[in-house]
């Protein structure tokens, strides 16, 4: 080998070794499942970051979030089609919550997620992302959506990845608090009157007032799971009485009628404040949010 | 009332949801695929002598229209994932190589300037089953291996079903001189590697599907590892690495094989080839650039052939959304493949530089459809013997322009 090759190889590498220098920017990764799907906290970039904070670290119970996202249908022709499936709604709950908890007031979470979908009798896949970002301000779940159904090119993976490693990564678009030019822009559906579009024009950006978000989940929780939850404290005390005969013991039933009455009571104080007139709107939303953060 | 109902009921919930997890629907453990992609275009070119229209069909085994069928099936209790993969693809109506040998997929079919082609069979590219675990993937059969399109497939854009550095195209048109007169060898004489069998793949010199045994490491981070053997005595290993910092996605590809009984070129028994590409994209802006290195070495290769070769390619240009359809492209490509002249040795040459550039646009429609135009020039030039000098110094330079579509599904 001549000098000057090793020399065009010495110079060749040292460009790699300068590609690949580690990043010093901050990301939390939630959750992540190959190269695609992912839940990360993100720095806001700084033209969406004017005068703009979130209320992270926040602490929301992943059934909440789970009726949010369940509750988001895109329309369509002939039937509404629900924005997650089922399987992206459950990740999205769980590892959402746990984002939330951790994020700082300058980070967003931002999210992309594939769902598969059979074709031509089962014998064609073709996978499907959705990518966008959540972020709460005063009390308000915000989610602005950047890619829906982003079909994954199995042709260009082939290329790129002939032995299907999972080495393609797509880029997504995790949406904006500017107005973008070719955002997402299918009609939506909402389940309730919490949710709205942030303004008349962004199509892609969806807020949720989270008291009222906490009381569907609840109804939603209690419809779905109330003869489990009887179910279950019936065995549970049951078997607890059997084992402990004589022992002086709470029903697990009477300590959660209590406390979620003292709960109760207190937004119905709160509430009453605020018609009173004897606290600001901010000092109601701010008890407000203590007291969500509180279930 | 209502309310206080509610709020009991979540504390509940709440309660049970930390002992319960989320049920999802079940997923059956086996899965089929069809995939793949049709190319198909027209290219008007001009070699100095004559021009015309001819069909774009094809890009070569890489980029070639196919069709995939694959299938896998997950073995949950020994932890194990076991899956298969065939690869159909047109085949072209010519011998690949002096004096007979297999058709090949599609290297010569409808892109050249004689009158005699319209394209060929359906013939099998790939054909693989593989295994895999925690442990990594091991890969046995008619495939690619680690080392096929390492220096080719770093490109960010993705811009590479109209420009990649691999010179298919070139292996249809022949070379034309002055006083219309005509060389045998073709453009793709002269982007030949030492130990591939007479195919102008230039930088992509383990660019062939081949019957070997494939191991692809578990991934650490953000590089992977696959270690191959192949028929002819290929041994090759490759390293990829793939991420996405401070809006710039990163690709570095590597690779370094070794051939211990130098195919049917001019390579002779031993030759070792070393490729390298490295691609960045800065995602908001869309800009992106490719930088390409390759270098061949032969101990024993043919008297006269040549014992190394090299070859750069290069390529920068624009990818970003500016229309509703879809994502936009527009780059330009530059190239230059230094002596691989394989068999020309024959006529008297003894080094060559074939000079490959173009530029193109692409329009994406979302990511099942692209358009795309590119204009293409090669020329060559030679060292060697007078005769060698006549006939190939006075080649006039081919043009070539494009129009094609791919549709992947």
């Amino acid at each position: 080998m001549t000098n000057s090759k090793l020399k065009k190889i010495a110079l060749i590498n040292l460009l790699f070794l300068f590609l690949i220098s580690p990043s010093l920017a901050e990301e939390k990764i939630i959750w992540k499942k190959g190269k695609n799907n992912f839940i990360q906290t993100k720095v806001i970039e700084e033209k969406q970051n004017v005068n703009i904070t979130n209320n992270h670290p926040y602490s929301i119970s992943d059934l909440v979030l789970n009726e949010i996202f369940s509750s988001i249908s895109i329309q369509n022709y002939d039937a509404n089609v629900p924005l997650f499936s089922v399987k992206q709604q459950s990740i999205l709950s769980k590892h959402i919550s746990r984002a939330l908890s951790q994020a700082s007031a300058h980070e967003d979470i931002i999210f992309a997620l594939g769902r598969k979908q059979p074709s031509l009798g089962g014998i064609k896949t073709s996978t499907y992302y959705t990518a966008g970002r959540i972020f709460i301000t005063d009390n308000t779940l915000n989610l602005i959506i950047g890619d829906h159904d982003k079909v994954a090119n199995a042709a260009y993976e082939m290329a790129y990845d002939p032995t299907r490693q999972g080495l393609v990564a797509y880029t997504f678009n995790h949406g904006s608090r500017e107005p973008v030019k070719f955002g997402f822009d299918k009609p939506l559906v909402f389940g309730t009157d919490a949710f709205s579009y942030k303004t008349d024009d962004r199509a892609e950006w969806v807020v949720v007032d989270l008291l009222s978000a906490t009381v569907l989940a609840t109804k939603s929780a209690v419809t779905k799971l109330q003869p489990h939850v009887t179910s279950k404290h019936s065995d549970e005390n049951e078997v607890a009485r059997k084992q402990n005969t004589g022992r002086d013991q709470q029903p697990t039933d009477s300590i959660l009628k209590n406390q979620s009455d003292d709960i109760v009571d207190r937004f119905e104080k709160l509430n009453a404040l605020k018609d009173a007139g004897l606290i600001s709107e901010e000092e109601y939303q701010q008890k407000r949010k203590q007291l969500l953060d509180s279930i | 009332m209502k309310h206080k109902i509610f709020a009991r009921s979540l504390l509940s919930i709440a309660v049970i949801s930390t002992v319960s997890g989320n049920v999802y629907a079940e997923e059956p453990n086996y899965s089929w695929n069809i995939s793949g992609w049709i190319n198909e275009g027209l290219t008007y070119y001009d070699d100095g002598e004559g021009s015309d229209v001819a069909q774009l069909s094809d890009n070569g085994t890489t980029l070639g229209s196919r069709i995939t069928l694959s299938g896998n099936y997950s073995l949950e209790e020994q932890g194990l994932d076991v899956g298969f993969e065939v690869i159909v693809e047109p085949l072209s109506g010519t011998p690949n190589f002096a004096g007979g040998g297999q058709q090949t997929p599609l290297l010569f079919a409808n892109q050249d300037n004689l009158d005699t082609f319209n394209g060929g069979d359906i013939g099998l590219l790939g054909s693989s089953l593989y295994i895999g675990g925690d442990w990594g993937k091991v890969t046995v059969g008619l495939q690619s291996m680690p080392t096929d399109n390492i220096a080719v497939l770093a490109d960010p854009s993705g811009t590479i079903w109209s420009g990649i550095s691999v010179l298919f195209r070139a292996n249809g048109f022949f070379i034309r001189g002055v006083d219309d007169s005509s060389t045998n060898g073709t453009w793709g004489q002269f982007a030949q590697c030492l130990a591939t069998p007479g195919l102008g793949i230039g930088i992509d010199c383990n660019g062939i599907y081949r019957n070997g045994v494939r191991y692809d490491l578990p991934q650490f981070g953000d590089f992977s590892v696959a270690v191959g053997y192949a028929n002819d005595e290929i041994y090759d290993i490759a390293v990829k690495y793939s991420a996405e910092h401070d809006g710039i996605k990163t690709n570095v590809n590597a690779g370094y094989s070794v051939n211990k009984d130098g195919g049917a070129n001019v390579g002779g028994n031993s030759s070792s080839t070393l490729q390298m590409q490295a691609g960045l994209m800065h995602i908001k802006s869309g800009f992106f650039g490719v930088a390409t290195y390759q270098m061949e070495e032969a101990e024993d290769a043919i008297a006269g052939s040549g014992d190394d070769t090299d070859a750069y390619y290069f390529k920068a240009g624009i990818r970003k959304q500016f229309n509703r359809f879809g994502d936009s492209a527009f780059y330009a490509e530059y190239a230059s493949y230094n002596d691989q002249y394989g068999m020309a040795h024959l006529d008297g040459v003894t080094g060559s530089q074939l000079t490959q550039w173009g530029v193109a646009a692409e329009q994406y429609f979302s990511s099942r459809f692209l358009i795309y135009g590119k204009y293409e020039n090669l020329s060559l030039d030679i060292e060697g013997s007078s005769n060698a000098q006549a006939l190939y110094n006075s080649a006039e330079d081919l043009t070539l322009f494009m129009l094609g579509g791919t549709l992947f599904f």
